[in-house]
Protein backbone atom coordinates (compact mmCIF):
# COMPACT_ATOMS: atom_id res chain seq x y z
CA UNK A 1 0.00 0.00 0.00
CA UNK A 2 2.43 2.30 0.97
CA UNK A 3 4.33 1.74 -2.20
CA UNK A 4 1.78 2.02 -4.23
CA UNK A 5 1.26 5.46 -2.24
CA UNK A 6 5.29 6.05 -2.82
CA UNK A 7 4.85 5.50 -7.29
CA UNK A 8 1.67 7.87 -7.50
CA UNK A 9 3.41 10.88 -5.25
CA UNK A 10 6.52 9.63 -7.40
CA UNK A 11 4.25 10.24 -10.82
CA UNK A 12 2.05 13.33 -9.75
CA UNK A 13 5.74 15.28 -8.83
CA UNK A 14 7.12 13.97 -12.30
CA UNK A 15 4.17 15.20 -13.97
CA UNK A 16 3.78 18.53 -11.72
CA UNK A 17 7.28 19.30 -11.72
CA UNK A 18 8.28 20.31 -15.37
CA UNK A 19 5.09 22.49 -15.62
CA UNK A 20 6.32 24.19 -12.62
CA UNK A 21 9.46 24.94 -13.82
CA UNK A 22 8.26 25.79 -17.22
CA UNK A 23 6.14 28.34 -15.97
CA UNK A 24 8.46 29.88 -14.04
CA UNK A 25 10.89 30.42 -16.91
CA UNK A 26 8.14 31.80 -19.03
CA UNK A 27 7.49 34.29 -16.05
CA UNK A 28 11.28 34.90 -15.46
CA UNK A 29 11.87 37.58 -18.37
CA UNK A 30 8.38 39.28 -17.75
CA UNK A 31 9.47 39.52 -14.15
CA UNK A 32 12.65 41.09 -15.24
CA UNK A 33 11.50 43.88 -17.64
CA UNK A 34 9.41 45.21 -14.60
CA UNK A 35 12.95 45.63 -12.78
CA UNK A 36 14.13 47.53 -15.33
CA UNK A 37 11.34 49.62 -16.60
CA UNK A 38 11.36 51.97 -13.09
CA UNK A 39 14.40 52.57 -12.58
CA UNK A 40 14.66 53.68 -16.40
CA UNK A 41 11.42 55.98 -15.76
CA UNK A 42 12.64 57.57 -12.67
CA UNK A 43 16.18 58.38 -14.50
CA UNK A 44 14.42 60.29 -17.49
CA UNK A 45 12.18 61.73 -15.10
CA UNK A 46 9.16 60.28 -16.33
CA UNK A 47 6.42 61.01 -13.62
CA UNK A 48 3.67 57.99 -14.35
CA UNK A 49 3.94 55.43 -16.63
CA UNK A 50 1.31 52.38 -17.60
CA UNK A 51 2.68 48.87 -19.37
CA UNK A 52 1.38 45.78 -20.40
CA UNK A 53 2.51 42.85 -22.20
CA UNK A 54 0.63 40.60 -24.09
CA UNK A 55 1.86 36.91 -25.06
CA UNK A 56 -0.74 35.42 -27.73
CA UNK A 57 0.38 31.88 -28.77
CA UNK A 58 -0.93 28.53 -29.19
CA UNK A 59 -0.91 27.98 -25.02
CA UNK A 60 -3.77 31.09 -25.04
CA UNK A 61 -3.08 34.66 -24.13
CA UNK A 62 -1.29 36.34 -21.17
CA UNK A 63 -0.97 39.70 -20.08
CA UNK A 64 1.43 40.90 -17.98
CA UNK A 65 0.69 44.71 -16.58
CA UNK A 66 3.08 46.94 -14.90
CA UNK A 67 2.41 50.75 -13.49
CA UNK A 68 5.39 52.87 -12.29
CA UNK A 69 4.39 56.57 -10.64
CA UNK A 70 1.70 58.49 -10.52
CA UNK A 71 -1.00 59.99 -13.19
CA UNK A 72 -1.19 63.23 -10.27
CA UNK A 73 1.98 63.45 -8.91
CA UNK A 74 0.16 66.56 -6.87
CA UNK A 75 -2.76 64.58 -5.92
CA UNK A 76 -0.86 61.28 -5.86
CA UNK A 77 -2.82 59.44 -7.88
CA UNK A 78 -1.26 56.17 -8.60
CA UNK A 79 -1.10 55.37 -12.43
CA UNK A 80 -3.22 51.92 -13.20
CA UNK A 81 -3.76 50.30 -16.08
CA UNK A 82 -6.90 51.64 -16.82
CA UNK A 83 -5.99 55.50 -16.59
CA UNK A 84 -6.67 56.84 -19.68
CA UNK A 85 -3.69 58.50 -21.44
CA UNK A 86 -3.46 60.72 -24.75
CA UNK A 87 -1.75 58.67 -27.00
CA UNK A 88 -0.92 60.88 -30.10
CA UNK A 89 0.57 58.92 -32.50
CA UNK A 90 -0.42 55.91 -31.96
CA UNK A 91 -4.18 57.29 -33.36
CA UNK A 92 -2.18 56.60 -36.74
CA UNK A 93 -2.50 52.56 -36.14
CA UNK A 94 -6.02 52.90 -35.46
CA UNK A 95 -6.58 55.21 -39.00
CA UNK A 96 -4.76 52.06 -40.61
CA UNK A 97 -6.86 49.87 -39.53
CA UNK A 98 -10.21 51.92 -40.70
CA UNK A 99 -8.15 51.53 -44.09
CA UNK A 100 -8.13 48.20 -43.72
CA UNK A 101 -12.27 48.27 -42.94
CA UNK A 102 -12.41 49.96 -46.14
CA UNK A 103 -10.06 47.59 -48.17
CA UNK A 104 -11.58 44.38 -47.23
CA UNK A 105 -15.37 45.77 -46.90
CA UNK A 106 -15.57 47.22 -50.87
CA UNK A 107 -13.88 45.99 -54.16
CA UNK A 108 -11.20 48.13 -55.71
CA UNK A 109 -13.96 49.38 -58.16
CA UNK A 110 -15.34 51.74 -55.05
CA UNK A 111 -12.31 51.90 -52.78
CA UNK A 112 -8.51 51.38 -54.14
CA UNK A 113 -5.51 52.93 -51.73
CA UNK A 114 -3.47 53.29 -55.23
CA UNK A 115 -5.80 55.98 -55.91
CA UNK A 116 -4.54 59.49 -55.78
CA UNK A 117 -5.43 61.25 -52.45
CA UNK A 118 -6.48 64.38 -54.19
CA UNK A 119 -9.47 62.45 -55.20
CA UNK A 120 -10.74 62.44 -51.99
CA UNK A 121 -8.49 65.39 -50.82
CA UNK A 122 -8.58 67.83 -53.38
CA UNK A 123 -6.08 70.19 -51.79
CA UNK A 124 -3.54 67.78 -50.85
CA UNK A 125 0.01 69.32 -51.35
CA UNK A 126 1.75 66.89 -53.12
CA UNK A 127 0.46 65.86 -56.62
CA UNK A 128 0.76 61.88 -57.95
CA UNK A 129 0.50 60.98 -54.39
CA UNK A 130 -1.59 57.76 -53.41
CA UNK A 131 -3.41 57.03 -50.24
CA UNK A 132 -0.83 53.94 -50.08
CA UNK A 133 1.97 56.64 -50.24
CA UNK A 134 0.74 58.66 -47.19
CA UNK A 135 -0.26 56.10 -44.96
CA UNK A 136 3.16 54.70 -45.56
CA UNK A 137 4.15 57.90 -44.76
CA UNK A 138 5.96 57.99 -48.56
CA UNK A 139 4.06 60.94 -49.70
CA UNK A 140 7.20 61.35 -52.34
CA UNK A 141 8.09 58.44 -52.80
CA UNK A 142 11.00 58.63 -50.22
CA UNK A 143 9.94 57.81 -46.23
CA UNK A 144 9.49 61.14 -44.31
CA UNK A 145 7.42 60.97 -41.27
CA UNK A 146 5.26 63.61 -41.32
CA UNK A 147 1.94 63.88 -39.08
CA UNK A 148 0.52 66.44 -41.06
CA UNK A 149 0.25 65.16 -44.25
CA UNK A 150 -0.86 62.16 -42.49
CA UNK A 151 -3.81 64.14 -40.94
CA UNK A 152 -4.97 64.98 -44.29
CA UNK A 153 -6.48 61.21 -44.93
CA UNK A 154 -9.08 61.94 -42.30
CA UNK A 155 -11.33 62.86 -45.45
CA UNK A 156 -10.62 59.90 -46.97
CA UNK A 157 -12.36 57.77 -44.19
CA UNK A 158 -14.91 60.12 -44.19
CA UNK A 159 -15.71 59.70 -48.38
CA UNK A 160 -19.02 57.98 -49.58
CA UNK A 161 -16.26 55.11 -51.12
CA UNK A 162 -15.27 54.64 -48.03
CA UNK A 163 -16.94 54.88 -44.33
CA UNK A 164 -19.63 57.97 -45.27
CA UNK A 165 -19.58 59.53 -41.70
CA UNK A 166 -17.57 61.63 -39.42
CA UNK A 167 -14.31 60.43 -38.78
CA UNK A 168 -15.14 60.07 -34.84
CA UNK A 169 -18.01 57.79 -35.72
CA UNK A 170 -16.06 56.07 -38.00
CA UNK A 171 -13.59 55.57 -35.23
CA UNK A 172 -16.73 54.97 -32.77
CA UNK A 173 -18.48 52.50 -34.92
CA UNK A 174 -15.72 50.47 -36.80
CA UNK A 175 -12.83 49.49 -33.85
CA UNK A 176 -13.94 51.17 -30.55
CA UNK A 177 -17.29 49.43 -30.46
CA UNK A 178 -16.47 46.65 -32.33
CA UNK A 179 -13.37 45.44 -30.96
CA UNK A 180 -13.46 42.75 -27.82
CA UNK A 181 -13.66 44.65 -24.88
CA UNK A 182 -15.45 47.53 -26.33
CA UNK A 183 -12.54 49.85 -25.27
CA UNK A 184 -15.30 51.16 -23.06
CA UNK A 185 -12.35 54.04 -21.80
CA UNK A 186 -10.95 55.04 -25.02
CA UNK A 187 -12.43 58.50 -26.37
CA UNK A 188 -11.91 59.56 -30.15
CA UNK A 189 -10.57 63.24 -29.34
CA UNK A 190 -9.42 65.20 -26.37
CA UNK A 191 -11.45 67.89 -26.82
CA UNK A 192 -14.97 66.15 -25.93
CA UNK A 193 -15.05 67.94 -22.14
CA UNK A 194 -13.91 71.26 -23.67
CA UNK A 195 -15.84 74.11 -25.39
CA UNK A 196 -13.95 73.83 -28.77
CA UNK A 197 -15.32 69.67 -29.12
CA UNK A 198 -18.89 71.18 -28.93
CA UNK A 199 -19.10 69.86 -32.77
CA UNK A 200 -17.87 66.44 -31.81
CA UNK A 201 -19.96 66.17 -28.98
CA UNK A 202 -23.34 67.04 -31.25
CA UNK A 203 -22.33 63.25 -32.86
CA UNK A 204 -22.80 61.19 -30.07
CA UNK A 205 -26.15 60.43 -27.56
CA UNK A 206 -25.90 62.07 -24.27
CA UNK A 207 -24.99 58.71 -22.51
CA UNK A 208 -21.63 58.26 -25.08
CA UNK A 209 -20.26 61.68 -24.15
CA UNK A 210 -20.98 61.49 -20.71
CA UNK A 211 -18.86 58.20 -20.54
CA UNK A 212 -16.32 59.87 -22.84
CA UNK A 213 -16.36 63.17 -20.68
CA UNK A 214 -16.10 60.87 -17.63
CA UNK A 215 -13.04 59.34 -19.04
CA UNK A 216 -11.56 62.49 -20.03
CA UNK A 217 -11.64 64.26 -16.35
CA UNK A 218 -9.92 61.11 -14.95
CA UNK A 219 -6.68 61.96 -18.32
CA UNK A 220 -3.58 61.62 -16.96
CA UNK A 221 -1.64 65.30 -16.02
CA UNK A 222 0.58 66.08 -18.43
CA UNK A 223 4.05 66.71 -16.82
CA UNK A 224 7.21 68.51 -18.64
CA UNK A 225 10.61 66.77 -17.88
CA UNK A 226 13.68 69.09 -18.43
CA UNK A 227 16.84 68.60 -19.39
CA UNK A 228 18.00 67.58 -15.64
CA UNK A 229 15.15 64.84 -15.80
CA UNK A 230 12.91 67.23 -13.35
CA UNK A 231 9.24 67.42 -14.07
CA UNK A 232 6.68 70.09 -13.83
CA UNK A 233 3.22 70.32 -14.67
CA UNK A 234 2.13 71.29 -18.17
CA UNK A 235 -1.11 71.53 -20.43
CA UNK A 236 -2.23 69.37 -23.36
CA UNK A 237 -2.78 71.23 -26.69
CA UNK A 238 -6.21 71.94 -27.84
CA UNK A 239 -6.75 69.08 -30.13
CA UNK A 240 -9.49 67.70 -31.55
CA UNK A 241 -9.26 64.08 -33.66
CA UNK A 242 -7.97 63.52 -36.60
CA UNK A 243 -6.21 60.87 -38.86
CA UNK A 244 -2.72 61.77 -36.82
CA UNK A 245 -3.45 62.31 -33.35
CA UNK A 246 -5.99 62.92 -30.82
CA UNK A 247 -7.28 59.68 -29.40
CA UNK A 248 -7.66 58.81 -25.82
CA UNK A 249 -6.87 55.29 -24.23
CA UNK A 250 -5.82 53.41 -21.75
CA UNK A 251 -3.38 50.18 -21.68
CA UNK A 252 -6.25 47.85 -20.53
CA UNK A 253 -8.17 48.91 -23.70
CA UNK A 254 -5.43 48.88 -26.01
CA UNK A 255 -4.33 45.08 -24.91
CA UNK A 256 -8.24 44.67 -26.56
CA UNK A 257 -6.85 46.69 -29.38
CA UNK A 258 -3.87 44.60 -30.02
CA UNK A 259 -5.73 41.15 -28.63
CA UNK A 260 -8.02 41.58 -31.49
CA UNK A 261 -5.44 42.25 -34.25
CA UNK A 262 -3.79 39.49 -33.35
CA UNK A 263 -6.94 37.22 -33.57
CA UNK A 264 -8.37 38.56 -37.24
CA UNK A 265 -6.70 35.43 -38.82
CA UNK A 266 -9.55 33.19 -36.69
CA UNK A 267 -12.31 35.59 -36.52
CA UNK A 268 -11.81 38.21 -39.49
CA UNK A 269 -12.75 40.91 -37.43
CA UNK A 270 -11.98 43.93 -37.64
CA UNK A 271 -10.80 42.83 -41.37
CA UNK A 272 -9.74 39.65 -42.54
CA UNK A 273 -6.03 37.60 -42.60
CA UNK A 274 -4.88 39.22 -45.58
CA UNK A 275 -5.68 42.61 -45.13
CA UNK A 276 -3.98 42.26 -41.71
CA UNK A 277 -1.02 41.12 -43.67
CA UNK A 278 -0.93 43.76 -46.08
CA UNK A 279 -1.75 46.55 -43.30
CA UNK A 280 2.19 45.04 -41.92
CA UNK A 281 3.68 44.57 -44.50
CA UNK A 282 6.76 46.53 -45.84
CA UNK A 283 5.33 49.36 -48.62
CA UNK A 284 7.58 49.29 -51.66
CA UNK A 285 7.25 52.56 -54.22
CA UNK A 286 8.47 52.73 -57.85
CA UNK A 287 10.32 55.66 -58.12
CA UNK A 288 12.26 57.31 -61.11
CA UNK A 289 15.97 56.29 -61.13
CA UNK A 290 17.35 59.12 -62.73
CA UNK A 291 18.63 57.46 -65.85
CA UNK A 292 14.68 56.86 -67.37
CA UNK A 293 14.01 53.49 -65.05
CA UNK A 294 12.59 53.10 -61.82
CA UNK A 295 14.11 51.97 -58.31
CA UNK A 296 11.75 49.74 -56.05
CA UNK A 297 12.06 51.63 -52.67
CA UNK A 298 10.84 49.51 -49.81
CA UNK A 299 9.46 51.86 -47.12
CA UNK A 300 10.19 51.00 -43.08
CA UNK A 301 6.20 50.75 -43.09
CA UNK A 302 3.34 49.18 -43.99
CA UNK A 303 -0.31 50.90 -43.58
CA UNK A 304 -0.15 53.60 -40.26
CA UNK A 305 2.23 51.39 -39.20
CA UNK A 306 6.46 51.42 -39.05
CA UNK A 307 7.48 47.91 -39.86
CA UNK A 308 11.08 47.14 -39.55
CA UNK A 309 13.65 44.01 -38.61
CA UNK A 310 15.35 42.89 -35.73
CA UNK A 311 17.58 40.14 -35.09
CA UNK A 312 15.72 38.32 -37.73
CA UNK A 313 12.30 39.46 -35.94
CA UNK A 314 9.37 41.34 -37.21
CA UNK A 315 8.92 44.45 -35.27
CA UNK A 316 5.50 45.97 -36.37
CA UNK A 317 5.01 48.95 -33.86
CA UNK A 318 3.83 53.00 -33.61
CA UNK A 319 4.41 55.60 -31.38
CA UNK A 320 2.90 58.81 -30.40
CA UNK A 321 4.03 62.09 -28.94
CA UNK A 322 2.70 65.19 -27.54
CA UNK A 323 5.41 67.19 -26.91
CA UNK A 324 5.65 67.88 -23.04
CA UNK A 325 2.62 66.67 -22.61
CA UNK A 326 2.42 62.71 -22.90
CA UNK A 327 4.26 59.70 -24.84
CA UNK A 328 2.86 56.07 -26.11
CA UNK A 329 4.02 52.78 -27.88
CA UNK A 330 3.47 49.74 -29.10
CA UNK A 331 5.33 47.02 -30.18
CA UNK A 332 4.70 43.90 -31.68
CA UNK A 333 7.64 41.13 -32.03
CA UNK A 334 5.69 38.85 -35.08
CA UNK A 335 7.06 35.20 -36.05
CA UNK A 336 8.60 34.78 -38.95
CA UNK A 337 6.04 34.15 -42.09
CA UNK A 338 6.56 30.77 -42.14
CA UNK A 339 5.66 29.91 -38.51
CA UNK A 340 2.26 31.68 -38.27
CA UNK A 341 1.13 29.59 -35.35
CA UNK A 342 4.31 31.23 -33.21
CA UNK A 343 3.91 32.99 -30.53
CA UNK A 344 3.19 37.18 -30.52
CA UNK A 345 4.45 39.61 -28.37
CA UNK A 346 3.22 42.94 -27.64
CA UNK A 347 4.81 45.71 -26.00
CA UNK A 348 2.21 48.33 -25.00
CA UNK A 349 3.28 51.60 -22.90
CA UNK A 350 1.85 54.81 -21.78
CA UNK A 351 3.06 57.71 -20.19
CA UNK A 352 1.87 61.60 -19.25
CA UNK A 353 5.41 63.01 -20.14
CA UNK A 354 7.44 62.96 -23.25
CA UNK A 355 9.60 60.46 -21.95
CA UNK A 356 9.03 57.27 -24.20
CA UNK A 357 9.63 59.32 -27.29
CA UNK A 358 11.59 62.69 -26.91
CA UNK A 359 15.06 62.59 -27.66
CA UNK A 360 14.94 59.31 -29.56
CA UNK A 361 15.26 58.26 -33.18
CA UNK A 362 11.57 56.83 -33.50
CA UNK A 363 10.77 59.46 -36.58
CA UNK A 364 13.16 57.55 -38.32
CA UNK A 365 11.91 54.49 -38.20
CA UNK A 366 14.80 53.61 -35.21
CA UNK A 367 12.75 52.09 -32.47
CA UNK A 368 15.80 50.25 -30.71
CA UNK A 369 17.33 53.87 -30.15
CA UNK A 370 14.27 53.63 -27.74
CA UNK A 371 15.74 52.05 -23.87
CA UNK A 372 12.79 50.09 -22.83
CA UNK A 373 12.19 48.45 -26.11
CA UNK A 374 16.17 47.55 -26.06
CA UNK A 375 14.88 45.81 -22.45
CA UNK A 376 11.88 43.96 -24.32
CA UNK A 377 13.37 42.78 -27.46
CA UNK A 378 16.76 41.45 -25.23
CA UNK A 379 14.80 40.07 -22.88
CA UNK A 380 11.83 38.01 -25.45
CA UNK A 381 13.60 37.78 -28.96
CA UNK B 1 87.35 101.29 -42.19
CA UNK B 2 86.21 97.85 -42.62
CA UNK B 3 88.71 96.39 -39.77
CA UNK B 4 87.41 98.93 -37.22
CA UNK B 5 83.81 98.27 -38.37
CA UNK B 6 84.13 94.77 -37.39
CA UNK B 7 85.36 94.39 -33.43
CA UNK B 8 82.05 97.49 -33.44
CA UNK B 9 79.87 94.65 -34.49
CA UNK B 10 81.16 91.95 -32.33
CA UNK B 11 80.94 94.03 -29.12
CA UNK B 12 77.40 94.74 -30.35
CA UNK B 13 76.71 90.99 -30.64
CA UNK B 14 78.12 90.02 -27.56
CA UNK B 15 76.08 92.85 -25.85
CA UNK B 16 73.14 91.58 -27.36
CA UNK B 17 73.98 87.88 -26.82
CA UNK B 18 74.86 88.69 -22.82
CA UNK B 19 71.38 90.43 -22.81
CA UNK B 20 69.58 87.47 -24.12
CA UNK B 21 71.14 85.25 -21.81
CA UNK B 22 70.14 87.64 -18.77
CA UNK B 23 66.79 87.30 -20.44
CA UNK B 24 66.72 83.53 -20.45
CA UNK B 25 68.00 83.05 -17.26
CA UNK B 26 66.40 85.79 -15.00
CA UNK B 27 62.49 85.23 -16.35
CA UNK B 28 61.04 82.04 -16.20
CA UNK B 29 60.46 81.21 -12.42
CA UNK B 30 59.89 77.23 -14.00
CA UNK B 31 63.69 77.00 -14.14
CA UNK B 32 62.94 76.21 -10.29
CA UNK B 33 59.66 74.33 -10.92
CA UNK B 34 59.97 71.06 -9.09
CA UNK B 35 57.86 68.00 -10.18
CA UNK B 36 55.64 65.91 -7.66
CA UNK B 37 54.33 62.53 -8.21
CA UNK B 38 50.83 63.14 -5.79
CA UNK B 39 48.86 59.76 -4.80
CA UNK B 40 45.66 60.47 -3.40
CA UNK B 41 42.74 58.94 -2.32
CA UNK B 42 39.17 60.31 -0.92
CA UNK B 43 35.72 60.21 -1.74
CA UNK B 44 33.31 61.07 -4.39
CA UNK B 45 30.01 62.92 -3.35
CA UNK B 46 26.80 64.25 -5.09
CA UNK B 47 27.25 63.47 -8.68
CA UNK B 48 23.71 62.77 -11.74
CA UNK B 49 24.54 60.85 -14.62
CA UNK B 50 21.97 60.56 -17.69
CA UNK B 51 23.78 57.51 -19.06
CA UNK B 52 22.11 54.49 -17.71
CA UNK B 53 22.10 54.16 -14.51
CA UNK B 54 19.66 51.02 -13.10
CA UNK B 55 20.58 51.01 -9.79
CA UNK B 56 20.13 54.83 -9.04
CA UNK B 57 23.54 54.72 -7.84
CA UNK B 58 25.15 58.54 -9.69
CA UNK B 59 24.05 60.50 -6.56
CA UNK B 60 25.86 57.93 -3.79
CA UNK B 61 29.50 58.14 -2.37
CA UNK B 62 32.23 56.13 -3.38
CA UNK B 63 35.57 55.77 -2.90
CA UNK B 64 38.03 57.61 -5.22
CA UNK B 65 41.16 56.62 -6.02
CA UNK B 66 43.79 58.04 -7.97
CA UNK B 67 47.61 59.56 -9.16
CA UNK B 68 48.43 62.97 -10.22
CA UNK B 69 51.76 64.82 -12.00
CA UNK B 70 52.37 68.60 -11.00
CA UNK B 71 54.94 71.34 -11.16
CA UNK B 72 55.42 73.38 -7.84
CA UNK B 73 57.45 76.15 -8.32
CA UNK B 74 57.33 79.63 -6.40
CA UNK B 75 55.10 80.99 -9.31
CA UNK B 76 51.59 81.42 -9.39
CA UNK B 77 51.15 79.28 -12.74
CA UNK B 78 51.59 75.97 -12.69
CA UNK B 79 50.05 72.69 -14.44
CA UNK B 80 48.75 69.62 -13.58
CA UNK B 81 47.70 66.29 -15.25
CA UNK B 82 45.53 63.64 -12.97
CA UNK B 83 43.77 60.00 -13.53
CA UNK B 84 41.03 59.29 -10.55
CA UNK B 85 39.01 55.78 -10.68
CA UNK B 86 35.93 55.49 -9.00
CA UNK B 87 35.25 51.82 -8.61
CA UNK B 88 31.79 50.68 -8.42
CA UNK B 89 29.98 54.30 -9.56
CA UNK B 90 26.73 52.24 -11.07
CA UNK B 91 26.33 50.12 -8.05
CA UNK B 92 24.14 50.78 -5.39
CA UNK B 93 23.93 48.87 -2.54
CA UNK B 94 20.16 49.63 -1.02
CA UNK B 95 18.56 49.17 -4.77
CA UNK B 96 21.00 45.95 -5.03
CA UNK B 97 19.01 44.80 -2.04
CA UNK B 98 15.73 44.89 -3.99
CA UNK B 99 16.76 44.00 -7.69
CA UNK B 100 20.22 43.86 -8.45
CA UNK B 101 21.09 44.88 -12.20
CA UNK B 102 24.37 45.96 -12.43
CA UNK B 103 27.43 44.15 -11.93
CA UNK B 104 30.11 44.27 -9.81
CA UNK B 105 32.96 45.63 -11.94
CA UNK B 106 31.48 48.95 -13.16
CA UNK B 107 33.40 51.99 -13.06
CA UNK B 108 33.93 55.66 -14.16
CA UNK B 109 37.72 56.81 -14.79
CA UNK B 110 38.53 60.41 -15.85
CA UNK B 111 42.02 61.97 -16.98
CA UNK B 112 42.17 65.53 -17.06
CA UNK B 113 45.41 67.97 -17.40
CA UNK B 114 44.86 71.44 -15.21
CA UNK B 115 46.09 74.85 -14.80
CA UNK B 116 46.98 75.47 -11.27
CA UNK B 117 46.75 78.81 -10.39
CA UNK B 118 48.33 79.25 -7.01
CA UNK B 119 49.04 81.84 -4.48
CA UNK B 120 52.89 82.50 -3.87
CA UNK B 121 54.38 80.93 -0.72
CA UNK B 122 55.26 84.58 0.28
CA UNK B 123 51.73 85.08 1.02
CA UNK B 124 51.36 82.44 3.10
CA UNK B 125 54.10 82.50 5.32
CA UNK B 126 55.12 78.94 4.43
CA UNK B 127 51.77 77.35 5.36
CA UNK B 128 49.85 75.83 2.74
CA UNK B 129 49.51 77.22 -0.29
CA UNK B 130 46.04 77.22 -1.85
CA UNK B 131 45.68 77.03 -5.48
CA UNK B 132 42.83 77.14 -8.09
CA UNK B 133 42.27 74.20 -10.90
CA UNK B 134 40.85 74.58 -14.40
CA UNK B 135 41.29 72.50 -17.21
CA UNK B 136 39.74 69.70 -19.28
CA UNK B 137 39.83 66.23 -20.20
CA UNK B 138 38.08 62.92 -20.60
CA UNK B 139 35.40 60.77 -18.44
CA UNK B 140 35.08 57.39 -18.83
CA UNK B 141 32.28 54.91 -17.92
CA UNK B 142 31.96 51.56 -18.24
CA UNK B 143 29.41 49.52 -16.69
CA UNK B 144 27.43 45.70 -17.29
CA UNK B 145 23.76 44.78 -16.19
CA UNK B 146 23.56 41.20 -15.48
CA UNK B 147 20.87 40.52 -18.29
CA UNK B 148 23.39 42.43 -20.66
CA UNK B 149 20.83 44.86 -22.33
CA UNK B 150 21.90 48.03 -21.70
CA UNK B 151 25.92 48.05 -21.31
CA UNK B 152 27.59 51.13 -20.96
CA UNK B 153 31.26 52.01 -22.66
CA UNK B 154 31.23 55.28 -22.96
CA UNK B 155 34.32 58.42 -22.94
CA UNK B 156 32.85 62.19 -23.26
CA UNK B 157 34.57 64.79 -22.92
CA UNK B 158 34.97 67.17 -19.44
CA UNK B 159 35.33 70.19 -18.16
CA UNK B 160 37.78 70.33 -14.52
CA UNK B 161 37.25 72.76 -11.55
CA UNK B 162 38.58 72.85 -8.42
CA UNK B 163 40.00 74.74 -5.25
CA UNK B 164 42.68 73.30 -2.70
CA UNK B 165 45.85 73.42 -0.61
CA UNK B 166 49.48 72.26 -0.65
CA UNK B 167 51.88 72.21 1.71
CA UNK B 168 55.47 70.38 2.41
CA UNK B 169 56.46 68.82 4.90
CA UNK B 170 59.91 68.13 4.00
CA UNK B 171 61.78 68.82 0.93
CA UNK B 172 60.36 66.10 -0.72
CA UNK B 173 57.22 65.01 0.83
CA UNK B 174 53.87 67.16 1.07
CA UNK B 175 50.55 67.21 1.25
CA UNK B 176 47.69 68.76 -1.11
CA UNK B 177 43.76 68.91 0.10
CA UNK B 178 41.83 69.33 -3.14
CA UNK B 179 38.04 69.22 -3.97
CA UNK B 180 37.19 69.10 -7.38
CA UNK B 181 33.78 69.08 -9.83
CA UNK B 182 33.66 67.18 -12.95
CA UNK B 183 31.05 67.51 -15.74
CA UNK B 184 31.02 66.35 -18.99
CA UNK B 185 30.19 68.70 -22.04
CA UNK B 186 28.42 66.54 -24.03
CA UNK B 187 24.68 67.88 -24.23
CA UNK B 188 21.44 65.22 -24.25
CA UNK B 189 18.12 66.25 -25.91
CA UNK B 190 16.18 68.16 -24.04
CA UNK B 191 14.04 65.91 -22.22
CA UNK B 192 16.72 64.30 -20.41
CA UNK B 193 16.14 60.90 -20.95
CA UNK B 194 18.81 57.89 -21.29
CA UNK B 195 22.41 59.81 -22.54
CA UNK B 196 26.06 61.20 -22.17
CA UNK B 197 26.27 63.45 -19.27
CA UNK B 198 27.80 62.93 -15.90
CA UNK B 199 29.12 64.94 -13.21
CA UNK B 200 30.31 64.50 -9.46
CA UNK B 201 31.98 66.35 -7.03
CA UNK B 202 35.77 64.57 -5.30
CA UNK B 203 37.38 65.69 -2.49
CA UNK B 204 40.90 64.09 -1.73
CA UNK B 205 43.76 63.75 0.06
CA UNK B 206 47.06 63.46 -1.80
CA UNK B 207 51.05 63.14 -0.53
CA UNK B 208 53.47 65.08 -3.12
CA UNK B 209 55.95 62.80 -3.36
CA UNK B 210 59.07 63.78 -5.51
CA UNK B 211 59.80 61.47 -7.66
Amino acid sequence: MNFRVFCAVLAIGTLVTPVQRGSAQEQFPFEIFGRYLEPLAQQIGMPGVSAAIIQNGPGGRAVRRYNFGFADVERKIPARSDTPYAIGGVTQAMTGVLHGVCIDRFPPSVFDIDRDIRLFVPGFPVANTSVRQVLAHATDGRFRYDPALFARLTPVIESPQCLDKPFRLAMAAEVLDRFRGGMRRTVPGMDLNRPEGAAGRALFDDATVARYQAVLSELAVPYRIDARGRASRSEYPSYGLDAASGMVSTVDDLVDFETQLDQARIDSVPFSASTLDLMWRNQGFDVPNGSGGTLRVVMPTGLGWFVTTESGQRLVWTFGYIQDASSALIVKILPPANAPTDRRLTLIMLANSGGLAQGYDLENANVTSNPFVKVFLRLFI
Amino acid sequence: MTSRACPERARRASRRAALALLILFAAPRAAFADFFVVPFAGMKFGGSTSIVDLELASGKKKLVLGIAARTVDDGIIGYEVEFANIAGFFGNAEEAAIRPLVKSGNYVNDLTGSVVLSLPPGFTGGGLRPYAVIGGGLIHAQSEDFFDVLPVRRTVAALNLGVGAIGMITNNVGVRFDLRHLRSLASDPPTGGVGYQIAYSRFTIGLLLRP
